[in-house]
């Protein structure tokens, strides 16, 4: 981007996921899941829902983990 | 930021021999005018591919490599783009081989960057590109504004939450634990009168039912509840006949429920079979289906210019990148027909795996539960067997789904599958008989009964928790999708919103200058709708959209441009030049000179190549632009020589040794001794005979030499007697110029001879030494002569 006032898109989706972090109304284990996907350059369909199919199987009082293994 | 200093395109498209460009030292701007298939557009194409790889529209109509080659080249001739742009040794050559591959030389490291960042920017229009963006929807607009503005990742995240959100509504573990839940509320209602969905609801209900027997246990959690059991057994005259009793209820109602679940089997099967057998077919392209992210990423990262090798990615063996990213486009769209179809197949899979599981359960509880039953033998075996039929099953399906292998026939697994059931029915039956047997009083049945009644609840609210359990893990995950997806949309929007206030600003200033009071103003972006994009206007005073409602064509025309200069202005990191191809043709004069005037108001310090087929608009363009430096050129087109941006000397002569030895060269050393004569001819003003338009052009070698020599024996007669005059009237050239079409070609030896000659004739009138003909109004101070601009090559001139 040439122009400083606009904001990368890079930025936005960051921001976006930041603001999205302890969101009493969000699904913990599904924010991470998206937050982590993306932070590893991986955030697609098809590892999103293995993500969430792992998630599901998960302990519910499990700690929610960083992400991994995927394709 | 930088402009363009040098062009040349050779074998490529419509130029078959060098077509070079000079933007001069400072980077001038260039009007260029050729009639319509003249081939001017090679300018803009040669641009294109030099700096995205591609033509976009041949490679749209699947015209790629191949398109780009002058149609008369040889196997020995390279296709050629070379270019220089501002700044010190930044230059590359783009090249393509008769067997069609490409490669690239950049002058440095820095060149290489910059012709990457430039792929980046817009910095080249053509009609067709305005109005297939006005003739998008609002999403796809929306999608190309994003990717114009670096905006791609946006809707990447966009589209994956979306279709994850939707995938996980599809999935057939949801759906069939959804359905389930229906179906248990519904037996929940027919055994207890009430929906029981808690454990809590149940110990209520489960009091409420034993209360008859007036029982000292209350039933609050599992211990009570199985406390009440015993002591509902212990009312009894023999708790054991109770017990026994009661597994012969439990046993009948398993053998029905097992009867119902081998049904579930055999409707699940038949209604997979033939699909699946059918998507085998296409085992080949099925099983490639795996490799569609893979294929989907590397397109990506081709496109986004992160891999720019003249090679295969993955194998590194020498491949096009352009034709790579076709071809994979073309496979990723056949992949996603393909993708639905496997996806609905998986559907059915999956519920047939559902139903083979719960069959197999109860199957194999047959034998864990019922084993010490003597009577029932024969039940124990048989489904011990049904279990491992089931169990093969299991694996058959995985494996041919996973495989693409058909399925073999079903007949017959039917038939067991029938056997089974009705080993099933017969042996509910026996059981009733042996409970029946039992010879119970009133009050045992009573027992009987309403433990068996508790024993369904209690399994019918464990069964159901599960599911539901199930179900609000996947609804906690889609709502929570839904969220994040309903507010990203709005992120989404306020961003993209931000950017199309930034570019409106020029649009509506743009569009202004091309416009001024005609009823049609305030003219924006915006977002429409949920995520849409669309031009909002003020008409008559009232705001509204699509454009295509109130404007016309030259007004839709204009909108496109405004776009596309804003863009440029705000979001071009590199390009400081703009091609602008052909974009003016439903404008009328007024409106063509108020772009000019846009142009060199708001685009002074860009460098402009702009092409057009329409003289009156190229003579405007010369007109306005004159003065503000720009270049003008003429494109020719030849079917010699494919097309030529100027017929001066110095071209001819290059056409003539790259043509040498290989192509006659006849009609080329005519036309260099006409360009040369009129060179000279125009210096000394020669006069020649009124002609009309072009036909005045048109002049031929013979009345040129006669006319000058003509002028020159009045003017300056002992240059009239030059020996070169008497050898260019015997020469091959000019005593054959009866006619263009000249039946004897020159050769070999000939042509040194004609090219001595006219080398002689401009050493007498064209300066060695600042390459400027002598001028008939260039008189020498103080002698009967005239000169060229340096003064060093002169003639004797009579006043």
């Amino acid at each position: 981007m040439a122009d400083k006032e606009i904001k990368s898109a890079k930025d936005v989706v960051s921001e976006f996921l930041e603001s999205l972090a302890g969101s009493a109304d969000l699904d913990a284990r599904t924010v991470a899941s998206i937050s982590a996907l993306r932070d590893e350059g991986k955030l697609t369909k098809t590892n999103l829902l293995r993500r969430l199919e792992a998630d599901r199987a998960a302990d519910p009082a499990a700690p929610v983990q960083e992400a991994g293994g995927d394709d | 930021m930088t402009k363009l200093r040098h062009l040349n395109a050779a074998a490529f498209r419509g130029a078959r021999f060098d077509l070079p460009l000079d933007f001069t030292k400072d980077h001038r701007s260039v009007a260029i005018y050729g009639e319509n298939a003249a081939g001017k557009s090679t300018i803009t194409d040669a641009l294109e591919w030099f700096v995205n790889d591609k033509v976009e529209h041949l490679w749209r109509d699947d015209c790629k490599q191949e398109a780009l080659r002058h149609a008369q080249c040889g196997d020995g001739d390279i296709t050629q783009v070379k270019i220089a742009f501002q700044g010190q040794e930044l230059s590359g050559t783009k090249s393509l081989s008769a067997d069609l591959k490409t490669s690239v030389a950049y002058s440095n490291d820095a060149c290489e960057q910059l012709v990457k960042n430039i792929n980046e920017d817009n910095f080249y229009l053509r009609h067709a590109q305005i109005t297939g963006f006005l003739a998008k929807t609002k999403g796809e607009k929306r999608k190309q504004i994003a990717s114009i503005i670096g905006y791609d990742e946006i809707v990447q995240f966009r589209d994956v939450i979306q279709q994850t959100k939707n995938a996980l509504q599809k999935e057939a573990a949801y759906t069939s634990a959804k359905a389930r839940l229906d179906q248990l509320k519904s037996k929940s209602m027919e055994l207890a009168g009430e929906q029981l969905t808690t454990k809590a609801g149940f110990y209520h209900k489960a009091n409420a039912l034993a209360g008859p027997m007036a029982l000292k246990t209350a039933i609050a959690d599992e211990k009570s509840y199985e406390d009440a059991l015993k002591e509902l057994r212990a009312k009894g005259s023999d708790p054991q006949k109770i017990k026994a009793a009661e597994r012969l209820g439990q046993l009948e109602k398993s053998c029905n429920s097992f009867k119902d679940e081998l049904e579930a089997v055999k409707s699940a099967l038949a209604a997979f079979e033939a699909p699946n057998n059918e998507l085998c077919k296409e085992k080949e392209n099925v099983s490639k289906l795996r490799i569609g992210e893979f294929l989907a990423k590397g397109n990506q990262i081709i496109a986004d210019g992160i891999y720019s090798d003249p090679n295969c990615p993955f194998c590194l063996s020498d491949y096009d990148l352009d034709q790579l990213q076709q071809e994979v486009g073309t496979r990723l769209a056949a992949m996603a027909a393909l993708q639905q179809k496997f996806d609905s197949v998986k559907v059915l899979k999956d519920k047939l795996i559902e139903a083979i599981t719960n069959a197999g359960r109860r199957a194999k509880s047959f034998g864990d539960d019922y084993a010490d039953l003597d009577t029932f033998k024969k039940l124990i075996t048989e489904t011990g067997g049904g279990a491992d039929t089931l169990r093969q099953l299991f694996k058959d399906i995985n494996k041919s789904f996973e495989a693409f292998e058909p399925l073999p026939t079903s007949d017959t697994l039917n038939v067991k599958l029938d056997d089974l059931a009705a080993l099933a029915d017969s042996s509910a039956e026996q059981a009733q008989e042996e409970a029946g047997k039992l010879k119970l009083t009133e009050q045992e049945e009573a027992i009987t009964k309403l433990i068996a009644t508790l024993a369904s609840l209690h399994e019918l609210v464990g069964t159901y928790l599960r599911h539901d359990t199930t179900v609000k893990r996947y609804q906690a995950q889609f709502l929570t999708l839904e969220k994040i997806f309903d507010a990203f949309i709005k992120v989404q929007n306020e961003a993209l919103q931000a950017v199309l206030d930034k570019i409106s600003g020029d649009v509506g200033a743009f569009y202004a200058k091309l416009h001024p009071k005609e009823n049609v103003d305030k003219v924006r972006l915006r977002m429409i709708g949920e995520e849409g994009v669309e031009f909002e206007y003020s008409f008559h005073g009232n705001p509204t959209q699509p454009p295509q409602k109130y404007l016309s064509e030259s007004h839709l025309n204009s909108l496109g441009i405004v776009l596309f200069l804003a863009n440029a202005r705000i979001f071009n990191k590199k390009a400081r030049f703009l091609v602008l191809d052909d974009i003016v043709t439903s404008f009328d004069t007024g409106h063509r000179r108020r772009l000019l005037r846009l142009l060199k108001e708001e685009f002074a310090d860009w460098q402009i190549v702009l092409l057009t087929h329409e003289s009156v608009w190229f003579d405007l363009i010369k007109r306005e632009l004159r003065e503000s430096g720009w270049l003008f050129k003429e494109v020719k087109a030849d079917s010699d020589n494919g097309i030529l941006l100027d017929e001066s000397p110095a071209t001819f002569r290059s056409l003539i040794e790259a043509k040498r030895g290989k192509l006659d060269v006849t009609n080329d050393l005519r036309k260099l001794l006409e360009a040369t004569l009129k060179e000279i001819c125009y210096a000394l003003e020669v006069k020649v005979a009124f002609r009309f338009n072009d036909v005045n052009e048109r002049r031929m070698a013979d009345e040129l030499t006669s006319q000058l020599r003509s002028t020159l024996k009045s003017k300056s007669p002992e240059t009239a007697k030059h020996s070169v005059f008497s050898d260019l009237a015997g020469s091959t050239l000019i005593a054959n110029l009866g006619s263009h079409d000249n039946p004897e070609p020159i050769v070999g030896e000939d042509i040194d001879v004609v090219l001595e000659d006219i080398d002689k004739l401009a050493a007498l009138f064209i300066c060695g030494k600042c390459n400027r003909p002598v001028r008939a109004d260039a008189n020498v101070p103080g002698e009967k002569k005239v000169s060229c601009s340096c003064g060093h090559c002169k003639i004797d001139w009579k006043d």
